[in-house]
């Protein structure tokens, strides 16, 4: 294609379209940087030591004992990377599943993999029903994740068996979903009262426990997925004006959405087996990322990931600070998620609404 | 651009379920230059006739491009071949008309710059007159706008055959003519077009060729003048009907009433 003659309306539009990409790319690096800050407010927070002690544990400076560093290092570092981590992987798989799905009520857990996971954790907690040659602290993780890929496993093979648009994929799994939950009840109702306690607080989430070979996991399956999806970005960008119009443009759908279900099963698996049932963070995360950079996703994949980290960083700070008023101790972060998105997310919805 | 052979297809035959909507239809070669008109009633197989020409429905039968077999191509490469504009597009709100025209060339795998895409999509939207719409958001359009900004997204692979599913619809009368003068241009640089039409006077006046479709099967194609005849009319319409010459010598086609 030769490059065309334009007229001066057209330098100043296309500049202006220019102006108008940069300034979402700016929006996008903020994001970043708000993510950032607030995985460092994270990490600095905590009810043993003052952030000033935080930080002189952290390096080893200004008289910090090896037990103060031992809690920055060993306790304080893994959660706080893991509820960026998982943040990030859930509004990721959220924006990919709502373009996917063409619906804005889709999440990660739309298609059942929530309820997968938790029937795994279930097993695990409640019936002592393990994998083999998996270490006993891997066995929740394990089995949720297990139970969570062989679920998507089954969507992908019955879309591909009986071809047929979103609805039917969401049908699918809606179905699987109550299957899921059926038999998480099943696991709740044989298990004894203090594997139910494990249970319920399981699946209202929880980064706590994490360990560093564990994050180090969830970074790579993040690490693993992000340029697949950024690949993809102009595909999803295109699916937005309909899967027609999309095939249309030279897109193949069926393959372009085979890929993002396996790159959202994969996000939401890991996330769900190292942190239990999130919610609300790959609803919210994208809807807020969309108001802020709208639908082009080469800006909107990288902004929903930043959102999701950045809540979820502030949901486990808002935790500690919670704990340090009261006795209660750390609440579910899956809860605190909901309560500190909840107000942001009406707040720009509303604010779109008065526009 | 100037497509490097006839369109044509040989047996196509499409089903929704149990229905079928083309019945092993076989469509005369449709030569680059050419502006066909797609008639016939409503349910009688047009936009499935052309969604299959675009290969976006399953179908039997072969559709050719010159040497192209378009059933055995990826869709990357055949949508430089053959673009499709349906008769309504749904807009994703946030997305510009410039975003889309970009966001359609480079989904089909087009690995030009996005720079030079926008350039070139932008020379798209202005060439169509809408230029001054090109941040504009999708979902903000008037219906005839979005007609247009279709159609742009529609040329965003330079396609060498061009399927207008109803573009006039949506469209008051100056918005139809320019559309259709638009088409005419398009056709007259040597690519094959074909649009659905439903006013059979309009489709005399701009097209070269005319099919006519009736329950999914070819009921007849030819000149204006050949095929639009009271006799095709009653046939295909279930309407009395008459065809006249105008002082200009166009064809006007008056519909006086159902036939019981």
């Amino acid at each position: 294609m030769s490059a065309p003659v334009l007229t001066s309306a057209a330098d100043e539009a296309l500049a202006a379209w220019s102006r108008r990409n940069r300034r979402r790319a700016l929006w996008t690096g903020l994001l970043g940087l708000l993510a950032l800050a607030a995985l460092t407010l994270d990490f600095f927070l905590g009810t043993a030591m003052t952030p000033g002690e935080s930080w002189n544990a952290l390096w080893g400076i200004g008289g910090a004992t090896s037990r103060q560093s031992f809690i920055m290092h060993d306790l304080r570092a893994p959660p706080a990377l893991m509820a960026g981590l998982v943040g990030a992987a859930l509004a990721l798989a959220g924006a990919e599943m709502q373009t996917l799905l063409d619906n804005p009520l889709a999440e990660p857990f739309t298609l059942g993999v929530s309820g997968a996971a938790a029937l795994g954790a279930g097993l695990a907690l409640a019936l002592g029903l393990r994998l083999p040659f998996v270490p006993q602290e891997w066995a929740v993780s394990a089995n949720a994740f297990v139970m969570a890929c062989a679920a998507l496993g089954a969507l992908q093979a019955l879309t591909r068996w009986r071809a047929g648009g979103p609805q039917t994929l969401i049908l699918f799994g809606v179905g699987l979903a109550f299957a899921f939950s059926a038999m998480v009840s099943l696991t709740q109702y044989l298990a004894s009262p203090e594997d139910l306690q494990q249970l319920v607080f399981w699946t209202l989430g929880s980064v706590q426990g994490a360990s560093w070979a564990q994050v180090a996991l969830m970074a790579v399956v993040l690490a693993l997925c992000v340029p697949f999806s950024l690949r993809a970005a102009w595909r999803l960008t295109a699916l937005r004006l309909g899967a027609e119009r999309a095939e249309g443009f030279g897109v193949d759908v069926g393959r372009l959405r085979r890929g993002a279900l396996a790159r959202v099963s994969l996000l939401a698996a890991a996330a769900v087996s190292m942190a239990g049932i999130v919610g609300f963070v790959g609803l919210a995360a994208p809807h807020v990322a969309r108001r802020i950079v709208g639908e082009d996703h080469r800006f909107l994949l990288p902004a929903s990931l930043f959102c999701g980290a950045a809540l979820m960083s502030f949901a486990s700070a808002a935790i500690k600070i919670m704990a340090s008023w009261n006795g209660v101790g750390l609440l579910p972060i899956g809860l605190m998620t909901t309560l500190i998105g909840l107000p942001v997310f009406f707040a720009l919805i509303l604010r779109r609404r008065a526009a | 651009m100037r497509a490097s052979g006839d369109l044509a297809a040989r047996g196509l035959k499409v089903r929704y379920g149990a229905r079928e909507i083309l019945r092993g239809l076989d469509l005369p070669p449709l030569h680059p230059g050419e502006f066909t008109a797609l008639v016939g009633p409503n349910g009688a197989g047009k936009s499935t006739l052309l969604r299959a020409l675009a290969q976006l429905v399953p179908c039997q039968g072969e559709v050719r491009l010159g040497e192209a077999d378009l059933k055995r191509m990826r869709p990357a490469e055949r949508a430089r071949l053959i673009g499709f504009m349906p008769q309504s597009l749904s807009a994703a709100e946030g997305l510009s008309v410039l975003d889309s025209v970009v966001a359609a060339m480079r989904a089909g795998g087009e690995s030009i710059p996005v720079a030079e895409a926008a350039r070139s999509a932008f020379a798209i939207l202005e060439r169509l007159r809408i230029g001054h719409l090109a941040l504009s958001a999708l979902d903000k359009l008037s219906g005839g706008q979005r007609q247009m900004a279709g159609l742009a997204q529609a040329l965003a692979r330079d396609p060498e055959a061009l399927l207008l599913d109803e573009p006039t619809s949506a469209l008051d009368l100056a918005k139809q003519i320019q559309l259709l003068e638009e088409a005419r241009r398009l056709a007259g640089e040597g690519r094959i077009l074909v649009a659905a039409l439903h006013d059979l006077t309009m489709a005399a006046q701009w097209a070269d060729r005319i099919l006519i479709l009736r329950e999914g099967e070819l009921w007849g194609h030819g000149r204006p003048e050949e095929v639009l005849t009271s006799a095709m009319l009653a046939e295909v319409y279930g309407v009395a009907g008459r065809v006249e010459r105008c002082a200009r010598g166009r064809l006007l086609v008056l519909a006086d009433g159902r036939l019981s």
